[in-house]
């Protein structure tokens, strides 16, 4: 009886089993340029063997990520994750944004204050103040099914490459922007929030976030049609020097999606001199305030180095007063805020914009 | 010449150490007179030197400067406000490590000592990482992080006098020692706090902190820093006498009528602040302390009479052209100075160790 | 200049050195001070030229107390000769003798044609004239003994201290620095190892064991061979020359039998 049984539940298994197989494209499409078959299969739980029938229609999902190196990775979903972990920023405000904080089991690493549209449901992720990025022995414990970081998470002394979560059935997803990708582009941010919203299913919220920053862009470059490109630098000064965002950088990148040109596009450093030869016509100066400092004395410092320099006076962008503060969070594998960041750069490079 | 008369000096003589002063004394403001020239920006020569020109007038004679080089326009920002300001302040710096450099070598009567083996820039780098990561000092204005660099480093030089003066008075084995201790703590401090605080963005100020870079030469710091090195350096010629019994010994000394204890200590309170605000100023920039000074001796003996202006002027000249050489060498890029005289300090060193003639030791 | 020692107690590195030392140099005289290794030889002339301060008791230099006078004062009365260590740095020999002149100068003071030539007269007194521009790391034991000698002379000091000067010298050498230093006309007072050097010139003998002196006087009278028994526990004969020289004569291992 016994080995009837168990001879029954394996050929239901086997049956499962390839019927899931047999299903190679899934529902949304993948990212992946590549057309490689599914390079690991989850070793989740097989009890629930059934397959990814016409019932939810979406599931199993495929989506290409990166790991530590930047290398492509990819990782099928059975299923919405429902205990993730998110790292940073960036990751913590874009699962608010598309309404899925009910499925985070923790959340660490906010930099700034989540934005006032966001509070509600910032109160309802558990965020854990109490450590900035929990170590590895923790996040074993959580026993989580999904790790949204930025890349410097998954470094060896971190919490290690995503290989090993992956085999263990947690899925991983690396921002591109945060250092994954060989170069931090708009499209980047964009192909994260869709990613997003094709792991959890909320592709209309996912694509509507997106659209409206696709939005923002063709609207600057529809007013300024036919003039000439605005040139245009983004600098943070720190410690002595300036340093200058190149068009790896994302911030360089949407100044070009938006219509405008680097004055130089690349080389991570700009000297006094170099500043004064290129002398944009616009001037981002990015600043980052960190728990305990007064952000409007970063601002103000940040913003006097280039504005108050002497040696620089002679820049117009100082003459006309086109020199604009830029929040670091704005454009640094900022998610859901690069909608911001859009703004503030399409404001600055066309004031006529305003309003 | 006798091989044992260049073992002590190449040119022995007094008038050629004379003429070799003369020489750098008016080497110095040639090589900054030349090195304003070059640039990012493709500028004519007559201009450069009529922007010179016009300001010198103002300053000194009060006279209205035309307003073709007027401040204001490229041609005298780039001039007068980027790259003179840089020039001076490594000449500044160059004089401020050298004598630093002299000076140490003498304390802990070892050549192969520089500005910053008593833990100074171990000292400036924990100010630093306290600054840039915990945001301790920033109260004191946009300069904070340089302020605390140079606290760091006064404290971690007085530190080394106290912890060297336990137990009984402080010699130099004690100070070296003393030295390597507290360097060693500030270095676990250092990479404590960074590893803590856990934010790349600002390991990343810090890093460019201990590079070393003129880049943020202007003319306020530099009056200050030019201040405190001529000074310095003025005072250590007077002291010459001491410093040639400092090579001999505390027990030597005494019987030569120099009780050499207290005269360590003011030595090493001068010295700090010469490179504080050499540090201050342009981060950490090594081996300029210690190959000048090296270079000096084996040309001019050991006398520090000779030693102290030679070091001086060769270490302006060195950096002055070092500044240069950070500018051009990567096109559209600048190389943080400390890393050039590094890369070209180290073979020199490895050089010098290799002649092994020279004053390494009594017995060869 | 006269040089006095009172009830003088030195302590180094905790333990007792000198145990009570009374010492009295009239002008002029070379007195020497003789006693085994770890008696206290060298402890008591550091005392006197100042490297250590005593315990205990007091030094004299012409009746005032050597603790009032200040360091570049005193190296104006007493110069020294002693073993000197390795230094890392190379000086000319000329470098090393001028900075004999370091009392004398003030701070911004310069050095001047005098000081020169004090330096050119000290070379000439101990024959290293033509070694003035030589590094002196290049020189044997001998040499850089007399250079360091120069360098005392060039003090131009009423008194004269040398602490074993004579070891790691040749014999020739050895009383080549002796007749130098008989020659001066200044108060010396010196450390010796060696019993036959010390009797041979000094007029005095001051005898230290165990830190504390036992017994002084002119050697002719003060050596004795119980005393040299009792100070060095060896057996040896005196005999005096007919130029009147003291000689020690010492005899190999105990149980030999000794002559009269």
């Amino acid at each position: 009886m016994k080995k009837a049984i168990s001879l029954l539940l394996a050929l239901v298994l086997v049956l499962g089993l390839a019927a899931c197989g047999g299903k190679d494209a899934p529902a949304g499409g993948p990212q992946s340029p590549a057309d490689a078959p599914d390079a690991q299969q989850p070793a989740g739980p097989t009890g629930s063997a059934e397959p990814a029938g016409p019932e939810t229609g979406h599931y199993p999902v495929t989506i290409t990520n990166y790991d530590y190196e930047g290398n492509p990775v990819e990782y099928t979903y059975e299923k919405a994750p429902e205990r993730v972990i998110c790292v940073y920023q960036g990751c913590v405000e874009t699962m608010i944004a598309l309404g899925l904080e009910d499925r985070v089991l923790a959340s660490y690493g906010l930099d700034n204050e989540v934005k006032d549209e966001w509070k509600a449901g910032f109160a309802k992720m558990h965020y854990d103040e109490s450590v900035f990025a929990p170590d590895k022995e923790t996040v074993t414990l959580l026993e989580p099914d999904m790790i949204f970081s930025w890349d410097s998470y998954f470094g060896e002394k971190q919490l290690g490459d995503v290989y090993e979560w992956n085999q263990k059935g947690v899925a991983t997803y690396i921002s591109a922007n945060s250092g994954a990708a060989k170069t931090r582009t708009l499209e980047n941010e964009y192909s994260d929030i869709l990613n997003i919203g094709k792991i959890f299913d909320v592709e209309d919220k996912a694509e509507a976030l997106v659209d409206r920053m696709k939005e923002q862009v063709a609207d600057a470059l529809a007013a300024v049609e036919g003039q000439q490109a605005v040139r245009v630098a983004v600098l943070e000064p720190i410690s002595g020097k300036i340093t200058n965002y190149a068009a790896n950088s994302l911030a360089g990148d949407m100044v070009v999606q938006l219509g405008g040109e680097l004055v130089k596009p690349e080389g991570n450093e700009m000297g006094k001199e170099d500043l004064v030869v290129c002398d944009p016509d616009v001037i981002f100066v990015v600043y980052m305030a960190y728990s305990g400092d007064d952000p409007e004395t970063v601002k103000a410092q940040q913003l006097s180095v280039i504005q108050d320099d002497p040696a620089l006076a002679s820049l117009s962008a100082v003459r006309n007063g086109r020199i604009y503060l830029m929040m670091l969070g704005d454009m640094y594998a900022s998610g859901p805020r690069t909608g911001d960041g859009i703004q503030v750069l399409a404001q600055g490079m066309y004031p006529q914009l305003a309003g | 010449m006798k091989p044992d008369t260049i073992k002590r000096g190449l040119f022995h003589g007094t008038p050629l150490y004379v003429i070799t002063v003369l020489v750098l004394l008016a080497v110095l403001p040639l090589s900054i007179l030349t090195a304003v020239t070059f640039g990012t920006m493709r500028l004519p020569v007559e201009d450069v030197y009529q922007v010179i020109r016009f300001e010198l007038g103002r300053v000194f004679l009060g006279q209205p400067i035309p307003a073709e080089w007027a401040p204001g326009t490229p041609l005298h920002d780039v001039v007068w406000l980027i790259r003179l300001p840089r020039l001076v302040l490594a000449a500044a710096v160059g004089v401020g490590l050298s004598i630093s450099g002299v000076v140490m070598q003498a304390i802990v009567k070892n050549p192969l000592a520089d500005p910053y083996i008593l833990g100074i820039s171990s000292g400036a780098s924990l100010g630093a990482t306290v600054a840039v990561m915990l945001g301790v000092g920033m109260t004191l204005g946009p300069h904070y992080v340089g302020i605390m660099a140079f606290a760091g480093a006064f404290c971690v030089s007085m530190a080394v006098i106290a912890l060297a003066n336990v137990g009984g008075r402080a010699n130099s084995v004690k100070l070296l020692l003393a030295g390597s201790a507290l360097a060693a703590v500030c270095g676990a401090f250092s990479s404590f706090i960074i590893y803590v605080a856990h934010d790349d963005h600002s390991t990343a100020k810090i890093v460019n902190w201990t590079m070393g870079s003129l880049a943020a030469a202007n003319w306020e710091n530099n009056a200050a820093i030019l201040v405190v090195a001529l000074a310095g350096t003025l005072f250590f010629l007077t002291q010459h006498r001491t410093l040639n019994l400092m090579l001999l010994g505390d027990e030597s000394a005494i019987t030569l009528g120099t009780d050499l204890h207290r005269w360590r200590v003011a030595y090493l309170i001068v010295s700090s602040l010469m490179v504080g605000f050499a540090v201050y100023n342009a981060g950490v920039i090594g081996f300029v302390g210690l190959v000048v000074p090296h270079g000096a001796r084996m040309l001019f003996g050991t006398d520090h009479k000779k030693l102290i202006p030679i070091s001086a002027l060769a270490g302006a000249v060195f950096l002055v052209w070092a500044d240069v050489l950070c500018r051009t060498i990567l096109p559209g890029n600048e190389m943080p100075v400390g890393i050039l005289t590094s890369i070209l300090g180290a073979p020199v060193f490895i050089y010098l160790m290799a002649r092994k003639k020279y004053g390494f030791g009594g017995g060869d | 200049m006269k040089i006095e020692a009172k009830a003088v107690e030195a302590v180094l590195s905790g333990s007792q050195i000198l145990r009570g030392v009374d010492l009295e140099i009239g002008d002029r005289e070379l007195v020497g001070v003789i006693g085994p290794n770890g008696s206290g030889k060298s402890t008591l002339l550091k005392c006197i030229y100042r490297v250590l301060k005593p315990a205990a008791g007091a030094v004299y230099l012409d009746g005032r107390a050597l603790d009032r006078y200040p360091y570049k004062e005193s190296a104006r009365c007493i110069a020294v000769v002693a073993q000197h260590n390795y230094y890392n740095f190379d000086f000319s020999v000329r470098d090393v003798v001028l900075m004999g002149r370091a009392p004398h100068k003030r701070a911004l003071e310069r050095d001047n044609a005098e000081d020169y030539s004090i330096v050119a007269e000290s070379l000439e007194t101990v024959g290293m004239s033509a070694f003035a521009d030589r590094s002196f790391s290049t020189l044997s034991g001998g040499e850089q003994q007399r250079v360091i000698l120069a360098r005392a002379l060039a003090q131009r000091t009423a008194c004269l201290i040398l602490d074993e000067p004579t070891n790691h010298l040749d014999i020739k050498y050895q009383l080549q620095l002796m007749d130098l230093v008989r020659g001066l006309d200044r108060t010396v007072v010196a450390a010796f190892h060696d019993l036959n050097i010390a009797a041979m010139y000094c007029d005095r003998l001051y005898a230290v064991k165990d830190g504390r002196v036992v017994g002084q006087g002119p050697p002719g009278r003060l050596l004795t061979p119980e005393f040299i028994r009792e100070i060095y526990e060896v057996d040896a004969q005196i005999m005096t020359d007919t130029a009147g020289h003291v000689h020690i004569l010492f005899y190999p291992g105990a149980g030999n039998a000794r002559e009269g």
